[in-house]
């Protein structure tokens, strides 16, 4: 069962990156659980394989238009496809580091892995429901998709 | 040296042999040495009076041959110079045997003391001297001649002058004195050679003895030493023992073993696991802190160093500082090589190590815990789980399962509708207290059919849902991140009627579940045989539910009341949902707050056992008409008063001026409830809100009445079918 303690780890890291990198904190919108099928994801989503104490994954998933935005915010002028993959993988890094510092003993968390829309189905354990939290940024919306056991 | 002697016990015999052997040997070779001295000038006296006994005779003779020359006027200076030299040779002697007869002073500790001091000695160097005195006085004018004795002229030829006369008369008398004073003097010298020949034998004897002594002392300080060295080697021998036994235990232990001295620092004897339990090498010489600063929290290395901290202190009580020791159970993380982390978890234990009554040392024993730790761990999950699913299985065993899986659908379906309250977009904090309430409605409805098969499991965790409702209600700002604890109980409960589910399936291919319906005498599985209509099956499970809700909620509140249901069989489907819920609501609202307990029933006129009534009745084109009454004291207008003056809902002013009609529907209102702490089954003013927003969201109209002391009846009109928007009723 998914802990709170260890998704608020997970949301700080996310909470953070915006406060810190965007220098425009993120709004936490009301998280709720996927009952059927897979979690709704934007274009691109960075996911972070966890092991040990839990397993599972967690994974920000973001729209393009979102990530142009921060970046541009970052004053980054290259709004490549590239570069918004690196975006969603820093800022997957960034989670994963936060969650590494705050209970890293027993957990192993991987390099994150970006992939887009289009490759399908997010490769999340299918007897769990993952707890979705979307973040509000700006008038975008990106998601914190966290599925452990 | 007391104390350093103390200190060194090792060392402590052969220090006091060394010490023994130094004064043995200042006192036997300083008296040696003395003797040694003395026996050496009496040596030399011997020797020296020895070589002048014969000085009589050379005297004698040089006086002889003096005269000889006289007569014969022959050269005299010859013989005069022999009997000079031997005067002045005895008066040497005599000089020196007063004084040192070592004149080269090699016995300087004998320097100041004649030699002939000894009292026997003296007396016969008195004689001696006496005698030589005697003797020497006859031959100074002989001695004292100078010139020449003879007179040589022309007319005499040559003679004896005047001088020569006198020498040869003084020479007469010395030749005369010398057989006499010559024969005693060497008389003399001779009883001095025999005294200084006695005294060196004595002398000699002395320091004899003295070597044989020494040569003792010698021996038994050898044998004392001698045993020291055998001693030695045994302790030796016995150390090299004890240490490889030491060595031994220290490499096999599988405890971390080591000693802290007073710096805090772990001592070069430690247990070959250290290395283990601590991944490290070499941890001789590292601190304390050194060893647990890269594989503990800042936090648990501050308590463990404060700890040991006061072990140190002699004015704590070991047994009473070991009774707190926070170091029982340590969490350290090693970094792995693959860039992974592996815990585990190690117990301290501290010793004092005393020497001289003052602490010394700290020994420290490690131990890795880590498989009790985790089976503990797992145990306590195990028990828990096994209690859950004991009390699980113990409620579902006591539910129709007709029931239970009706239960099981309509809970999954108001489940989902709260998850999709959550998900609903809404970013206003007005827009989020709805959504609160909202899901507190479908909650409480949850919990109250829970609560009414007896499922203890779920109702109690749709009441851990309801208090994360309340505390979030509470609050002044609401943020969309405050949701999180309720998706995760969201989470658990769907979880918990999974495994619900999966245990009504499992029971119901076991055949268990019929069985133990009848043995708990639930006569509604008999009436639900095959043959029912589905109306009729559905009107059994309602009535059966209200009647487990009645016979709890009764007991549990030290209460007696009995169900009475009509028309139940006749509720369509698409009101059955809707029926049941408000039907439990209000029958827990009449069992917490209306049926009196039996003496006061009794007291009041009324049977003891509370009657409530559930009559449900089509009325055609009117509609449907549920009414639900108790015979219980009714509603108390001054209770519903105080409740809203102390929910802030009304001045006091106000609930004073309101009548009856306008005081009741605050009985509907979301969060008021005349009880003042919530419990399992009222307390929220959740449940009448409920009952008035299904009846709204179904169009239909509520009214409630009462008659204080007599009654309470909630009446409800459902509008017909097919007036019905499906939607609300889904």
């Amino acid at each position: 069962m998914v802990n709170e303690a260890e998704i608020r780890t997970f949301l700080e890291g996310a909470v953070n990156y915006f406060d810190v990198s965007a220098r425009q904190p993120v709004a936490v919108g009301v998280p709720y659980l996927v009952t059927t099928g897979s979690p709704p994801v934007h274009d691109y989503t960075g996911i972070i394989a966890v092991s040990g104490r839990r397993n599972g994954a967690v994974c920000f998933t973001a729209p393009r238009s979102m990530l142009m935005v921060l970046l541009m915010r970052m004053n980054e002028p290259d709004t490549s496809d590239a570069n918004m993959r690196d975006l969603v993988g820093e800022v997957a890094n960034t989670i994963s580091g936060n969650a590494r510092r705050d209970f890293g003993k027993d957990f192993s968390i991987s390099v994150p892995n970006v992939v887009e829309a289009s490759s399908g189905p997010l490769p999340l354990p299918r007897d769990l429901r993952p707890v979705v939290i979307p973040l509000n940024w700006r008038s975008h919306s990106a998601r914190l998709i966290v599925c452990l056991s | 040296m007391k104390s350093l002697l103390a200190r060194l016990p090792a060392i402590r015999g052969p220090l006091m042999v060394g010490l023994a052997l130094t004064i043995f040997a200042l006192a036997v070779l300083l008296p040696g040495f003395q003797l040694a001295g003395r026996l050496d000038d009496t040596t030399a006296a011997l020797r020296l009076v020895s070589e002048q006994r014969r000085q009589a005779d050379v005297i004698a003779a040089a006086l002889g041959g003096l005269r000889d020359r006289l007569e014969n006027f022959g050269y005299v200076d010859e013989p005069l110079n022999e009997v000079r030299n031997s005067i002045a040779e005895l008066d040497a002697l005599v000089r020196t045997l007063r004084t040192d007869p070592s004149s080269a002073g090699r016995f300087t500790v004998s320097a100041s003391r004649p030699i002939l001091s000894e009292k026997a000695l003296t007396t016969d160097l008195e004689a001696f001297e006496s005698t030589w005195e005697h003797f020497r006085q006859g031959l100074v004018p002989v001695a004292a001649f100078q010139g020449v004795p003879y007179a040589d002229s022309e007319s005499a030829g040559v003679k004896l002058n005047e001088g020569g006369r006198m020498l040869s008369n003084e020479s007469r008398k010395a030749i005369a004195n010398a057989r006499k004073d010559g024969v005693r003097m060497t008389a003399a010298l001779g009883q001095l050679a025999g005294a200084l020949e006695a005294e060196s034998a004595r002398l000699s004897a002395y320091l004899r003895f003295l070597m044989l002594v020494a040569l003792a002392g010698t021996l038994a300080c050898g044998a004392v030493l001698g045993y020291f060295a055998v001693s030695r080697r045994r302790q030796a021998v016995m150390l090299a023992d004890a240490k490889r036994q030491t060595e031994g235990i220290l490499q096999t232990v599988k405890e971390g073993l080591f000693l802290l001295d007073p710096q805090g620092r772990i001592g070069a004897a430690h247990s070959a696991s250290m290395r283990k339990l601590f991944k490290r090498d070499p941890v001789a010489g590292l601190t304390l802190e050194e060893l647990l600063r890269p594989i503990v929290p800042e936090k648990s290395l501050h308590t463990a160093l404060r700890f040991v901290e006061v072990l140190w202190s002699e004015r704590t009580k070991e047994n009473l500082v070991k009774s707190i020791n926070p170091l029982q159970e340590v969490e350290v993380v090693f970094e792995t090589g693959s860039g992974g982390q592996e815990t585990r978890w190690l117990e301290f234990d501290f010793h004092r190590v005393r020497e001289d009554g003052k602490v010394a040392h700290l020994l420290v024993s490690v131990n890795d815990v880590t498989a009790r730790v985790r089976l503990g761990r797992e145990l306590a999950e195990l028990r828990e789980r096994a209690q859950s699913q004991v009390d699980t299985l113990l409620g579902v065993l006591q539910v129709n399962p007709e029931q239970l899986r009706s239960f099981l659908a309509d809970t999954d379906t108001s489940m989902r509708m709260i998850n999709a309250m959550l998900k609903d977009p809404t970013h206003d904090d007005a827009g989020l207290r709805r959504k609160i309430e909202s899901i507190f409605r479908q909650m409480h409805a949850i919990k109250g059919e829970a609560s009414a098969l007896g499922l203890t499991t779920v109702q109690s965790r749709a009441h851990d849902f309801e208090e994360g409702l309340k505390s979030l209600r509470e609050q002044d700002v609401i943020g969309g991140g405050d949701f999180l604890p309720l998706a995760v109980r969201l989470d658990d409960l769907f979880s918990h009627l999974e495994s619900l589910g999966e245990l009504v399936e499992r029971l119901a291919q076991q055949g268990l579940d019929a069985t133990t319906a009848d043995e708990t005498g639930n006569g509604a599985v008999a009436r639900a045989a095959p043959r029912v209509t589905e109306q009729a099956r559905a009107a059994n499970t309602l009535i059966d539910t209200l009647d487990q809700l009645v016979e709890r909620v009764s007991q549990d509140r030290g209460k007696a009341a009995r169900l009475v249901t009509h028309g139940l069989d006749t509720v369509p489907e698409p009101y059955r949902r809707a029926v049941k819920d408000i039907a439990v609501q209000a029958l827990r609202n009449s069992l917490v707050h209306g049926i009196e307990p039996a003496d006061l029933r009794q007291i009041g006129g009324k049977p003891p056992t509370g009657t409530l009534t559930v009559h449900f009745k089509d009325e055609g084109q009117t509609g449907f008409r549920l009414v639900i009454e108790d015979d219980g004291g009714g509603l108390s207008l001054r209770r519903i008063r105080e409740a809203a003056v102390e929910r802030g809902i009304l001045t006091r002013e106000d609930a004073a001026r309101l009548d009856s009609k306008q005081l009741l529907p605050l009985l509907f209102r979301a969060g008021f409830s005349t009880q003042a702490e919530a419990d399992g089954d009222a307390g929220r003013g959740v449940g009448m809100s409920v009952v008035a927003e299904i009846v709204k969201d179904l169009n239909g109209r509520l009214g409630i009445s009462s008659g204080e002391g007599r009654y309470t009846r909630l009446s409800v009109v459902l509008p017909a079918l097919g007036t019905v928007q499906s939607a609300a009723v889904a």
